[in-house]
């Protein structure tokens, strides 16, 4: 099975290294997760001023504390655990400010070799997802984006999100849910405009 | 959280693990229980390929949205160069372990150490009488404060939906205040006033009844 990322051993030997104080290391491992662990954190606080800083913090946290990575899970739900600590904390101190995602910012896809309608259509099948994806809760959309982009194995993310095991596996199933049924209401809107 | 705990009735429970099947992460005893359900099941199977173009829709839209700003790369960056620098010996160069050992070898044949050493022992003897006419503290886990004050550290962890204001009162009724943290796991270390064991265990029992706060509250291992 294809991966979207690479796990695991490179990434722990890259992070040995930065426990021995390797910038470059750090510099490669910096590049892995930066916007991986930002846009997850803009899950969790709706905010992308709030979550640079917890970047930055989460980053300086990995330089910091490498040494103390224990070997107990991935590197990713490890660096993953410090960004969602951090969050909470922010998001404690904020007052745990909601809000609707933006949908304005729909980001602009990678060009590939493809004609302009497959183009156009790939455009509107990401932007109908992203807006189904806003439509759901924090929650639904965090764990989306661990299980199927971070490619976390549940037991993992029972142990990041504090939460069993069976109610990750429930999680997955009502997210997902959701998402279905948001695509179909925006699907029929699509058709009616 | 609106999360129910069960699937519904109709959903099989192999169903429920097709998430991971997906992405390639179940542990082998449940893989192959998947597998073999899935011979069987026409409606898992369909439910696979639909998770399959989930993953795919969700991997493409998440790859192409943007990162931080380059700023933040760059207050990183700067931040860790100057961890880094001061990290190093000040000489700069690329020493073997081999020449510090020497260095320091040959440091000891330095007459400069003698006053140095006479001062240290000498202040030595004034701590170690010191510490002897002290009285003697309780055995368990206290510490002293530079203020005098004795106080004891309580490692916990808060509940997610616990607020700032929750946390806040609850430890200025101890007068805690958090002094580590949080580590990976989302623990902090909470110092609190504490004058014998007793205080100590009262606080833990306080901590650990506000189940709708504390996650988790324990004194630290020795």
């Amino acid at each position: 099975m294809d991966t979207t990322h690479r796990h695991d051993g490179s990434e722990s030997d890259l992070l040995a290294a930065v426990a021995a104080g390797k910038q470059s290391a750090f510099d490669q491992l910096y590049a892995l997760y930066e916007q991986r662990v930002f846009q997850y954190v803009c899950t969790l606080v709706f905010n992308p001023t709030l979550a640079e800083e917890i970047v930055g913090d989460t980053m300086m946290a990995i330089w910091q504390g490498a040494g103390t990575f224990a070997h107990t899970s991935r590197v990713s739900t490890w660096i993953f655990g410090i960004a969602r600590h951090k969050a909470l904390d922010a998001m404690r101190r904020t007052g745990r400010q909601q809000r609707e995602v933006d949908l304005d910012g729909i980001a602009e896809l990678p060009h590939t070799e493809e004609s302009p309608v497959d183009g156009i259509q790939r455009k509107q099948v990401a932007s109908l997802t992203q807006r189904a994806l806003a439509g759901l809760s924090r929650e639904h959309q965090e764990i989306l984006r661990l299980v199927f982009y971070e490619e976390l194995p549940y037991e993992e993310i029972a142990a990041l999100l504090s939460i069993p095991t069976n109610t990750v596996k429930t999680r997955v199933y009502y997210a997902k849910q959701h998402l279905k049924q948001q695509l179909e209401r925006l699907g029929q809107k699509e058709s009616i405009r | 959280m609106s999360d129910q705990d069960a699937l519904p009735a109709h959903v099989h429970p192999e169903a429920a693990l097709l998430p991971w099947y997906a992405n390639g992460t179940l542990n082998e005893a449940d893989r192959r229980r998947v597998d073999q359900h899935l011979t069987g099941c026409s409606t898992c199977r369909a439910e696979l390929e639909d998770l399959t173009g989930l993953k795919s829709a969700l991997t493409t839209l998440y790859a192409a949205q943007p990162g931080p700003s380059p700023d933040t790369s760059r207050n990183v960056r700067n931040s860790v160069a100057r961890e880094a620098s001061v990290r190093q010996p000040a000489s700069g160069g690329q020493r073997s372990r081999l020449d510090i050992v020497e260095e320091w070898f040959r440091s000891l044949f330095v007459p400069r150490w003698v006053p140095t050493l006479a001062a240290t022992l000498l202040l030595a003897q004034i701590g170690l009488i010191m510490w002897i006419s002290m009285p003697v503290p309780h055995p368990e886990q206290i510490t002293t404060r530079s203020l005098g004050m004795q106080t004891a550290r309580i490692i916990v962890a808060f509940q997610n939906a616990a607020t700032d204001e929750q946390i806040r009162r609850l430890l200025q009724s101890m007068h805690g205040q958090i002094t580590d943290g949080p580590t990976a796991d989302g623990h902090y270390t909470l110092e609190i006033p504490a004058a014998d064991s007793s205080v100590v265990q009262r606080n833990l029992d306080l901590l650990r009844g506000r189940h709708d706060i504390v996650r988790s509250a324990d004194q630290p291992s020795p």
